[in-house]
């Protein structure tokens, strides 16, 4: 498994367990801790309104919050551009910077910063935001950095998304269901084995071979093979 | 929300996170909880009472240990938890568990336990259980309502985990789960009883024998041990 399905899942528990009052308070820890295990030097968050304008939602200092509301106002520079794409967006030296936007990465560079990587909020086919991480030194991320991004922006992601109501009633009947089919399958599977004399794989060949010729579901068929068995003697 | 919350939901993200051990998320959910809990160790259990029992992860032996003789005994902190929606704290000297107690005494030593149940969105899943070898000092670490909401989150979250249970091969939680299962309905084949009553055998024989549910399934299973042969009114089937 994959850390982004990872966090996703945690994003998930995360959206479900916390009131829309308490989302605010949840991004701006979410990207301090962000900062300080990437690390980076300064963090922000701009999320789409309905309107389809980037808002700036939590940021670790004033002056990354200025930084954010400028892209927003001059409609370009990192943030904006992975909004816009989906993709994750890099600049690192200040020449890059000043190269990919002019009046924004100038503006950046003025601010102090070196570096800025921007990792953009994917709700499934949408974009409702991204992270943004500055660093006074011109260092891009390794790959651990990059993923950590990722992931605390998996979660802010999820906890934007709050909207999202997960029915865990429903996940868990399902979950309870496939473990249930599994459990009478390995004991069906031992029933065998023993009446039969033969090991676990022939045991298991058998319950398919039989379940195939009554046309019934393996877990029926294991159902029926343990429930005869308790009444054997 | 106050900050702790969003600093434990932070903490787990960073355990989320971690890169490297490639461990799966539940044991990655349960190491961190043991750390923000500042325990010893721990260990997340589903459907704890139920038939589809099963321990996703221990951190280590002790915790096995514990997980095991609270199944093998039916007592334990674990066990109220589970039956009581409530997050249950005591030690092994607690009268609640008399016998999970002595016998955790025994083996392991003095610890302190924390059983909090995991139940997001008011679906009791599971139990996370996290112990303690220094006693009470520890325990202030959590605030109950703390513990509540940490187990809720990863209860959660190994909820919409689809990989716990689809382990392949010989080890793993439901490799191990799953020996135990084929043990049930070999000793249902063998006296022809119920699966509960099979259930309740393999673990008075546990009990008996000091061993784990999982040793005795595996004894079972390379058919050293046939619990017909002990029954006069059967004859030996052993092949």
């Amino acid at each position: 498994m994959s850390a982004r399905t990872a966090a996703q899942a945690l994003g998930d528990a995360t959206s479900a367990l916390v009131a829309e009052h308490d989302t605010i308070d949840v991004l701006a820890r979410l990207m301090r801790d962000c900062q300080e295990v990437v690390p980076a030097d300064a963090v922000g968050l701009v999320v789409a309104t309905a309107g389809g304008e980037l808002e700036l939602l939590a940021s670790t200092s004033h002056q990354t919050a200025e930084l954010e509301i400028f892209q927003v106002a001059q409609d370009d520079g990192p943030c904006v551009e992975s909004f816009q794409t989906g993709a994750l967006v890099t600049a690192c030296g200040n020449e890059a910077m000043v190269r990919r936007w002019p009046t924004v990465g100038s503006a950046i560079a003025v601010a102090g910063f070196d570096m800025v990587h921007s990792q953009p909020l994917l709700w499934r086919e949408h974009v409702l935001g991204a992270v943004n991480l500055f660093r006074r030194q011109p260092s891009a991320l390794d790959e651990q950095g990059a993923r950590l991004t990722r992931a605390f922006a998996d979660i802010a992601t999820l906890a934007v998304a709050t909207a999202q109501e997960i029915d865990f009633e429903q996940i868990q009947a399902q979950v309870r269901r496939a473990l249930q089919g599994r459990v009478v399958l390995e004991r069906a599977k031992g029933v065998l084995a023993y009446a039969e004399k033969v090991d676990m794989a022939a045991a298991y060949d058998m319950i398919v071979r039989r379940a195939a010729e009554q046309g019934i579901s393996l877990s029926a068929m294991a159902t029926s093979i343990v429930a005869d068995a308790e009444r054997t003697r | 929300m106050n900050d702790d919350k969003a600093a434990v939901l932070s903490r787990l993200a960073r355990a989320v996170a971690s890169s490297g051990s490639g461990d799966p998320l539940a044991v990655r959910l349960c190491r961190a909880c043991v750390d923000i809990a500042h325990a010893a160790g721990g260990a997340i259990t589903f459907g704890y009472a139920s038939d589809d029992r099963m321990t996703v992860c221990t951190t280590g032996e002790v915790a096995a240990r514990l997980e095991d003789l609270a199944e093998v005994l039916g007592e334990g902190p674990g066990w109220d938890a589970y039956r009581s929606g409530q997050v249950v704290s005591g030690d092994v000297q607690d009268e609640r568990w008399p016998v999970f107690g002595a016998s955790a005494r025994r083996e392991i030593g003095m610890v302190y336990l924390d059983a909090l149940p995991m139940r997001p969105g008011g679906q009791l899943m599971g139990v996370l259980t996290l112990h303690r070898r220094s006693g009470r000092s520890g325990a202030g670490a959590f605030d109950v309502e703390m513990a509540q909401f940490v187990a809720d989150a990863v209860g959660a979250a190994l909820l919409r985990e689809p990989g716990w249970g689809d382990d392949k091969g010989p080890v793993g939680p439901w490799a191990a789960r799953s020996r135990v299962h084929q043990a049930t309905g070999m000793v249902v084949a063998q006296l022809g009883i119920g699966v509960e009553d099979a259930m309740a055998l393999l673990r008075a024989h546990a009990f008996a024998h000091a061993a784990s549910l999982d040793d005795i399934a595996a004894q079972i299973l390379s058919r050293r041990l046939n619990f017909s042969i002990t029954d006069t009114t059967t004859r030996n089937e052993e092949p």
